[in-house]
């Protein structure tokens, strides 16, 4: 159709992708060609024994906390950080005294993570805020993500960073249902973010949760309670992909700190939970495989200062390793940069590596060029830039059928943009993976399928096969999640002249 | 559109003298023009004028009627281009010579086709029929993205988009936050400002996800006052908020099927395309027999006499192929004869967008067609 926007946008997203058109991007070499710098490597090397040796570096772990809104998350971590010992006593009477003050009295373990004042005034997280603490085996990463359904977008990036998740699960009676119940086909209201956000976990290379169902002091910690929701989540839980032995259950309770470090105070909860603490439940989680091997990707979760002194971005590494002085390339804009300064857990570092957060500043870039979505690369295996891709999806709860024209927000890594389905490819036999029908009308709900996506501006993606935490994608539209997959195909955009 | 003149016999000739008035009628325009057609309207020529000493070329206004060989619709610079064969004698363009009228808005042109079919004769009806037109703005807005949008009848325009860098993080970056919002939201309350016309405009509707709607309808109202800007302060009652899941360009179908619009546009276009389309949705969820999309398969079901509400894209009518358009003309016919209702979607709107994407046809039936749905028509893709 015509082109109907009139760009009156700050970020010339348009403008910097045309410049990179112009300068020739060198042909794509294979993934397989490449090998870590010497020194680099051995650097790498050098910090991978002194974290297996149990030193001071224990290994690290992306954390995200899911849920249903108000089922507790921002509260239990909130108090975990107090118990943890992280929080000096004057801030945790400071902030009580103002949420008293503001008669939110309850809210003052939330606004340890809460700090945005429309969240403290609204009593809802609005995005995804990320700390640090460590437990006596693990070095965490926490990324406590909001439940209310209008945010999921901002929960799916933080989502997509995580190698673990909480799940909070709200034990009081009618609340646990509200957060479970599948959406109705046919009405617009969609389902409850327990069970959207355990898919759309699953579906960003979340394999491992441990169910934590809070507020059972409503029904006096009864054991009944706790095996009713162990019973029905299950089930559904290994449908979503996660294997039995990922998943993880225990009670805890966010105001009183039970059973978070300290086993159970309370006589009703200590007499028949003899499980693990939440601190233990994180411990259990097996730390994952830093893919130092692999080129350098950096998705950008957020552009933290910009300015002539350069720009620093914040995220993390998905694969390969960075150090004070190497040169990146920033995609989609093509532009090629160096790094000034490098940030880990807060505190300058000279090297990042595959699973590690950092804070990165970049020089010779400008702040137009880089934003929330973006990508760091090596500069010689940039990611593709692609304009058209093809997905294996499986069709989540959908109000009506998916049909092809299907207008959708398209969620990759930390990247969103709008676009539409531009193709029903074929029809997939759910078990087998074998093509059913070729080109169908339209796809059901429990369906999967191959789908072709066009987005409206070319995306940083990679195949699932070539780097899997670029690969995955989920599909959202009127506020619920349609579709999730993976990449299985990519068209990269035609640089003009190619 | 104001309607001069016309002498139209239906299935005919006939010419057609017009006046467009606003957007929307070049939109008229561009779908009542095809290649054939002959228009005659007030036109610039650059024209070689030699004085003796070398030649410098001049401007000369003159009304010229062409033969029309290519239609090219520009939304944003409010224009039409027609590219054709000049057919009247005059000393300055020869016969034949190729010429570019620019339709443009308050400049008159005279339309004769040699056949004028019922969608032309209900083009020309709606175009001209001034109580159709409900304008209706839509901002949607979230952290760092917002669309302003006017809903016409026939046309959704973007007026403005506008993107910023909002920085997400806490602690050290929160001071950062406040100013970059500050500043985005600014830059929208000038989009507002600039494009949003209270006078065609019935009421602006802020929508989208969280807490950015109600945070910016409370700057709106705050710098309303300390800039004292009138018309905004006066028309306070006529901006509502709305809810929607994102803030693309095509979360507007859900702010025209929110009930806190439906007061203000339920007659419009636009809102009965987004209903029809939704009826075809839920169908296809509940008889997916009895829904079905695509040339082939909606031929094949009208030859059954099954089609209840055939759901088509203005666009399919601007092909080139006369053969087709006199198809999809004659279908449109025998449906209404048929006591079925046709909804003619407009490509400028969200719906139509998604329908000309789905093959730009659809249909609701009256009775289930169960073998219909596995015949393979290579007339679909």
């Amino acid at each position: 159709m015509q082109g109907l926007s009139v760009g009156e946008g700050e970020r010339q997203q348009d403008g910097t992708a045309a410049a990179a058109a112009a300068a020739p991007s060198p042909p794509r070499r294979p993934l397989s060609d490449y090998r870590p710098e010497g020194e680099l490597a051995a650097a790498c090397a050098s910090a991978a024994a002194a974290e297996g040796a149990g030193g001071g570096a224990r290994p690290r772990l992306h954390l995200v906390v899911l849920g249903h809104v108000d089922a507790g998350k921002s509260t239990l971590m909130g108090r975990m950080l107090f118990e943890l010992g992280l929080v000096p006593d004057k801030a945790v009477h400071k902030t009580q005294r103002e949420a008293a003050a503001s008669g939110k009295g309850s809210f003052a373990w939330a606004w340890m993570l809460d700090e945005r004042p429309e969240e403290r005034a609204r009593g809802v997280t609005v995005d995804v805020a990320v700390t640090r603490f460590e437990t006596p085996g693990r070095n965490v990463t926490l990324l406590d993500a909001p439940g209310h359904r209008d945010f999921v977008p901002n929960m799916i990036a933080g989502a997509a960073q995580a190698d673990a998740a909480l799940l909070i699960v709200d034990g009081s009676p009618g609340s646990f249902e509200a957060g479970f119940e599948a959406a109705a086909p046919g009405s617009p209201a969609g389902g409850g973010q327990t069970r959207e956000h355990a898919q759309l976990a699953r579906s960003l290379g979340v394999e491992q949760v441990a169910v934590v169902v809070t507020k059972l002091d409503t029904c006096g910690f009864s054991r009944e309670r706790f095996d009713l929701i162990r019973a029905q989540l299950e089930p559904f839980l290994r449908t979503c992909g996660f294997r039995e032995a990922a998943v993880q259950w225990l009670p805890a309770v966010g105001p009183t700190g039970d059973n978070l470090v300290k086993p159970a105070a309370d006589p009703r909860l200590a007499a028949w939970w003899r499980g693990p603490t939440l601190a233990q439940a994180i411990d259990a989680f097996s730390p994952t495989h830093r893919l130092v091997e692999k080129p350098l990707r950096l998705p950008v979760s957020d552009v933290v200062r910009g300015g002539k002194a350069g720009v620093t971005v914040g995220g993390k590494l998905e694969g390969g390793a960075l150090r004070v002085g190497s040169r990146v390339a920033v995609m989609p804009s093509g532009q090629q940069a160096a790094v000034k300064a490098l940030e880990v857990d807060g505190k300058a570092a000279s090297l990042a590596r595959a699973g590690d957060s950092a804070d990165v500043t970049l020089a010779g870039i400008d702040t137009t060029a880089v934003g929330p979505g973006s990508v760091l690369c090596h500069p010689d295996f940039p990611v593709p830039l692609v304009a058209k891709f093809e997905a294996r999806v499986v069709v989540l709860d959908v109000a009506v059928p998916i049909l092809r024209g299907q207008q959708v927000t398209i969620h990759a890594h930390t990247a969103r943009e709008s676009g539409h389905i531009s193709g029903l490819v074929s029809l997939l036999n759910g078990k087998t993976g074998e093509v059913q029908r070729a080109r169908p009308r339209c796809l059901l709900k429990g369906q999967s399928a191959v789908v072709e996506v066009t987005p409206a501006r070319p995306l940083c993606l990679e195949c699932y096969s070539d780097y899997r935490a670029l690969g995955r994608v989920a599909l959202r539209d009127g506020g619920r999640t349609i579709a999730v997959g993976v990449v299985t195909g990519c068209t990269p955009r035609e640089a003009p002249g190619q | 559109m104001k309607l001069l003149a016309k002498q139209i016999i239906k299935e005919g000739p006939g010419w057609a003298k017009m006046v467009p008035e606003e957007g929307e009628d070049l939109w008229h325009a561009y779908n009542l023009i095809l290649e054939g057609d002959r228009v005659e309207a007030t036109t610039f020529r650059k024209v070689q004028k030699d004085l003796g000493t070398g030649s410098e070329s001049e401007r000369v206004k003159l009304k010229l009627m062409v033969a029309v060989q290519g239609v090219e619709y520009d939304a944003e610079g409010q224009q039409i281009r027609l590219k054709g064969r000049n057919l009247t004698e005059n000393e300055h363009v020869r016969l034949g010579a190729y010429h570019t009228i620019e339709l443009e808005l308050h400049r008159a042109f005279t339309l004769h086709k040699d056949v004028w079919d019922s969608v032309d004769v209900e083009r020309v009806r709606t175009a001209s029929d001034p109580a159709a037109s409900a304008d209706l703005a839509v901002l949607l807005i979230t952290e760092g993205l917002a669309h302003l949008c006017l809903v016409g009848s026939t046309c959704t325009l973007t007026r403005a988009k506008v993107e910023a860098n909002v920085p997400r993080k806490r602690g050290a970056a929160a001071a950062g936050y406040d100013k970059a919002m500050d500043s985005f939201y600014d830059k929208v309350f000038a989009a507002v400002v600039r494009h949003v016309d209270w006078d065609i405009v019935r009421c602006l509707v802020i929508a989208g996800p969280g807490f950015a709607k109600d945070q910016f309808r409370e700057y709106l109202d705050k710098e309303a006052q300390r800039r004292e800007l009138r018309t905004l302060m006066l028309n306070k009652s006529k901006i509502l908020l709305a809810s929607a899941s994102s803030a693309y360009k095509h979360s507007i179908k859900e702010v025209l099927a929110s009930s806190v619009v439906a007061g203000q546009i339920k007659d419009t276009k636009a809102a009965k395309e987004v209903q029809a389309l939704a009826d075809f949705m839920t169908m296809l969820a509940h008889d997916s027999s009895r829904a079905f999309y695509g040339p082939g398969h909606v031929h094949a079901a009208h030859e059954m006499g099954a089609i209840q509400t055939l759901l088509i894209t203005d666009s399919l009518f601007r092909t080139s192929d006369v053969k087709k358009r006199k198809q999809f003309v004659q279908l449109v016919d025998e449906v209404t004869a048929g006591g079925g209702t046709v909804h003619v979607f407009s490509g400028m709107h969200a719906s139509g967008e998604q329908l000309n994407q789905l093959t730009g046809i659809a249909a609701i039936l009256r009775f289930p067609l169960p073998d219909l749905e596995d015949a393979e028509f290579e007339a679909d893709w």
